[in-house]
């Protein structure tokens, strides 16, 4: 069985109509905000921008790359069905890319759709599609790179859930507060720059404050590629270094 | 001599019979709060994330530090230093909201869901002890936990302000802060556990379930957030409805406790407060909500289907 | 085929296996000790999940850990009753026949022959989570033998079995001994015994014994073997005769004279000087037998002492 089969039938598996639950609550936050945000008032543009921001790249990818990437490992050790896969005649690399491009196939559908549900709900049938596609395009390498490193903390930690969490909700936000060029060690920054939207306006917090006081110079997208692809390239390369030389037992999660 | 009699073949059931009062041991559910708690504490994680929220309470006593040092500093700086007001710092260390979410997650995500998994209710259940006690147990663990591992860090935080300070002058210029701070950390604790009960009780997996409170904590802020700035909302509102979901319950009642927002952007005007009210409505509907989800669902059999 | 050289695993300060040598060949071997006596250390070592921390194992010639032509022929049934609890029985297994590298087009068929060994066929739609511990143990099997393995690692296989379960088990197990190698690591040692007379012992960690039981058990001169001997109330008088023989060490009654244990070192050589006695002296036997030539006895006497 090689990875791509893997994939498959992780997909298939994850995807049974009661086991579909997760994705489509996941999918469904984008086009939510887009409902409820039109009905407030917002215009149509607004309407977008701040969902597609808040409710997709904010949530919907960072939660499903949570759910499929954290999970690649850590769901098959805490669920103690680790011994059934590592005594097969599969190379344990082949084990882990089958799990991982299904999970990142997964987000960036889950992720795209609700761009798309959210665009539609947003404009209606007149939206622009070249900015569609490029959410699209941006979504599903955010989907490749933070599926990559949640991948790697599952393979590193068995609460790669609880990491990948905090990673994702708080790193990811706080880092692009700190003045100078901190903000470069978040993913989020280079998928914004990539892919950017107009921030809803409003009341400014202290540290949205302190941010702007030290406004620093647009990243080329380039470089934002680069950096992605080198993320996504290291920390696969390492999970499956690790995957491969290190020893897994069964263990499960106390209460 | 005298023969022993063999005992009858068929034991005695009169047992069965039996319908006096059952003598049951009190505080059952202490049993299983103190449990909870000593196999939380025995985590190194857990003393990783006390260990981040402790540095949280660190920046405080330094920026108590660094205003206690403003006679060194000239210029707009000190102008500006000597504007910082204990109380608003305080409610600003306060709103770093991650490490304490971060505890209620490691501790609270599998309380239940772990419990579901290993069939270990159905164990607990055998024993003496009712759905109420076990339930009971679960959340006063973890209230009790989250409650002092916020508390230590901020009492010692708050008497170092209060002796570089001098006592006196603390407890006149913050008289409010004095007599609350203590129960502040309640706020977080409370809705935390609450929340992650009802959640956890829902799966079998604590993974599952982390994420799960974790995407509904972190997308109905973002949601109250975008609407509270929408252009039908009326500017009086607004303060309120950017406060009504998880997050913005607990620190906007930890606001009014404490009676201050924190530290204006730019030290500019102050910040309006949320209304109290339908904050603590909310409070009281999602904490309800989630335990009675919690009672419903734990039982004492495993029901299979399939 | 499966070697162990002074192989030791250590977990922190806790040492599982400790320099441990041995060889299993084909056939039925059981795998016995004592809980945390280091069976399953050993099973994982051997199952390529662990690495030893010193010494080696190998398995077919090949160290077994992430080896995937090991796994292509090793065939293992876990302790832990744990699976895709989501999935039906069939797919469980399906899954599985395509890891064990069974092509596409025969993965079905493969299931489905796997099934009815196991007698789990008309069950095959039913959800694992809805399996009783019994079905999830006959599955736990069929996963184990469908890609038909040279070598079978079974964890408490008869565990949760009802006794036809374990009849059925038994059964093939046999089969699939008597062409393969097959270690049985298992708490039961009358059913064990009921496989096969070749045993590793392990206790604390450490190889107590290797081998035929009844050979270990002619070894354990500190315990003389325990022959039971019925006669028709003439137990005192065979008695007067059997304690003058040299292969007797001890004899005394039981009961009501009809009863005699006796203790000797040589079982095989006593019973020939049985036999000469009781024809001589035209004494009636009803009955003699050994009461600890067997597994649990040389289980107690090396484990115990």
């Amino acid at each position: 069985m090689n990875a791509l089969a893997i994939a498959i039938w992780f997909l298939k598996d994850t995807l049974q109509p009661k086991r579909a639950v997760t994705a489509v609550l996941l999918g469904i936050i984008g086009p939510l905000f887009a409902l409820l945000f039109r009905a407030f008032g917002f215009t149509p543009a607004e309407t977008y921008d701040a969902s597609v921001q808040l409710g997709i790249f904010s949530a919907t990818l960072v939660l499903a790359a949570i759910a499929y990437g954290g999970g690649i490992v850590t769901s098959e050790v805490l669920g103690r069905t680790i011994p059934l896969l590592l005594t097969r005649p599969v190379p344990r690399w082949t084990l882990f890319m089958g799990k991982w491009l299904g999970a990142i196939v997964l987000t960036a559908a889950i992720s795209v759709v609700a761009c798309f549900l959210t665009a539609v709900l947003s404009f209606g049938i007149e939206f622009d599609t070249n900015m569609l596609l490029r959410d699209m395009l941006v979504l599903s390498a955010g989907a490749v790179t933070y599926v990559s490193l949640f991948g790697l903390l599952s393979v590193l930690s068995k609460r790669a859930w609880l990491i990948a969490a905090i990673f994702g909700f708080f790193w990811e936000t706080w880092v692009t507060y700190v003045p100078g060029d901190f903000r470069r060690l978040s993913v989020m920054t280079y998928l914004k720059q990539l892919s950017p939207h107009a921030d809803v306006g409003g009341q400014e917090s202290p540290l949205e404050a302190l941010s702007e006081a030290f406004q620093t110079a647009p990243i080329d997208p380039l470089t934002c590629w680069n950096t992605l692809a080198v993320l996504t390239i290291l920390s696969l390369a390492v999970s499956i270094a690790v995957f491969s030389t290190a020893e897994f037992l069964p263990t499960e999660e106390a209460g | 001599m005298s023969q022993d009699v063999a005992p009858p073949p068929i034991a005695d059931l009169t047992y069965r019979n039996y319908d006096g009062p059952k003598a049951l041991r009190p505080l059952r559910w202490w049993t299983l709060s103190r449990s909870f708690i000593r196999t939380a504490m025995r985590k190194k994680a857990f003393w990783v994330l006390f260990g981040l929220l402790c540095m949280q309470w660190m920046l405080f006593a330094l920026f108590v530090f660094i205003n206690s040092q403003a006679d060194q500093i000239t210029g707009g700086a000190q102008r500006q230093l000597r504007a910082f007001n204990l109380a608003n710092t305080f409610v600003d260390v306060t709103d770093i909201w991650i490490w304490v979410f971060a505890i209620a997650l490691f501790i609270g995500a599998g309380s239940i869901a772990a419990d579901n998994r290993a069939n270990a209710i159905q164990v607990y259940l055998s024993k003496p002890l009712t759905r109420a006690d076990y339930i009971l147990g679960k959340w006063a663990g973890m209230v009790i936990l989250l409650y002092f591992a916020q508390f230590v860090p901020m009492l010692v935080a708050v008497l170092y302000a209060a002796l570089d300070q001098g006592f006196g002058e603390f407890l006149s210029s913050y008289p409010r802060l004095a007599l609350v701070f203590p129960l502040v950390p309640l706020i977080p604790a409370v809705m935390h556990a609450s929340m992650l009960i009802g959640i956890s009780a829902l799966n079998r997996t604590p993974a599952i379930a982390g994420i799960a409170y974790t995407g509904i904590f972190i997308v109905w802020n973002l949601l109250a957030t975008a609407i509270a700035n929408a252009p039908i909302v009326a500017d009086d509102s607004r303060s309120t409805l950017l406060f009504l979901n998880p997050r913005g319950v607990i620190y906007g009642l930890i606001f009014n406790l404490v009676g201050t927002r924190g530290t204006p952007p730019g030290f500019r005007s102050e910040l309006p407060l949320p209304e109290w009210a339908p904050l603590l409505g909310l409070a009281l509907v999602l904490c309800a909500g989630s335990l009675a989800l919690a009672v419903l669902r734990v039982r004492a059999v495993e029901v299979v289907k399939g | 085929m499966i070697e162990l050289q002074r192989a030791s695993r250590w977990y922190g300060q806790v040492i599982g296996v400790n320099d441990v040598t041995c060889t299993i060949g084909q056939g039925i071997t059981g795998l016995l000790g004592e809980n945390g006596a280091g069976k399953s250390t050993l099973i994982k070592l051997v199952t390529g999940q662990l690495r030893p921390t010193t010494g080696a194992v190998t398995v077919f010639g090949e160290t077994p850990f992430a080896n995937s032509s090991v796994f292509r022929r090793l065939g293992y049934c876990p302790e832990t009753d744990s699976f895709y609890e989501h999935m039906s029985c069939e797919e469980f297994l399906l899954l599985m026949a395509r890891l064990s590298g069974v092509p596409s087009s025969e993965a079905a068929a493969v299931a489905e022959r796997s099934l009815r060994r196991v007698g789990m066929y008309d069950s095959r739609k039913r959800k694992l989570g809805a399996c009783s511990k019994g079905m999830r143990q006959r599955i736990r099997i069929a996963q184990a033998v469908q890609h038909d393995p040279e070598v079978l690692i079974l964890d408490e296989p008869m565990s949760g079995l009802d006794p036809v379960g374990r009849k059925e088990m038994s059964d093939l197990l046999l089969e699939f001994g008597a062409t393969r190698t097959v270690i049985i690591s298992s708490h039961i040692l009358y059913e064990v015994e009921a496989l096969t007379r070749s045993i590793i012992l392990l206790h604390r960690g450490r190889l107590l014994a290797q081998g035929d039981v009844r050979r270990i058990r002619d070894l354990i001169d500190r315990h003389p073997h325990q022959v039971v001997v019925e006669t028709d109330g003439s137990a005192r008088l065979l008695a007067k005769e059997l304690v003058g023989l040299s292969s007797v060490v001890a004899a005394r009654i039981e009961g009501d004279e009809s009863r005699l244990i006796v203790e000797t070192p040589r079982p095989d050589e006593f019973y020939t000087q049985l036999r000469d006695i009781v024809l001589a002296n035209n004494i009636p036997l009803r009955t003699f037998y050994s009461q600890d030539n067997n597994l649990e006895a040389v289980f107690r006497y090396l484990v115990k002492g």
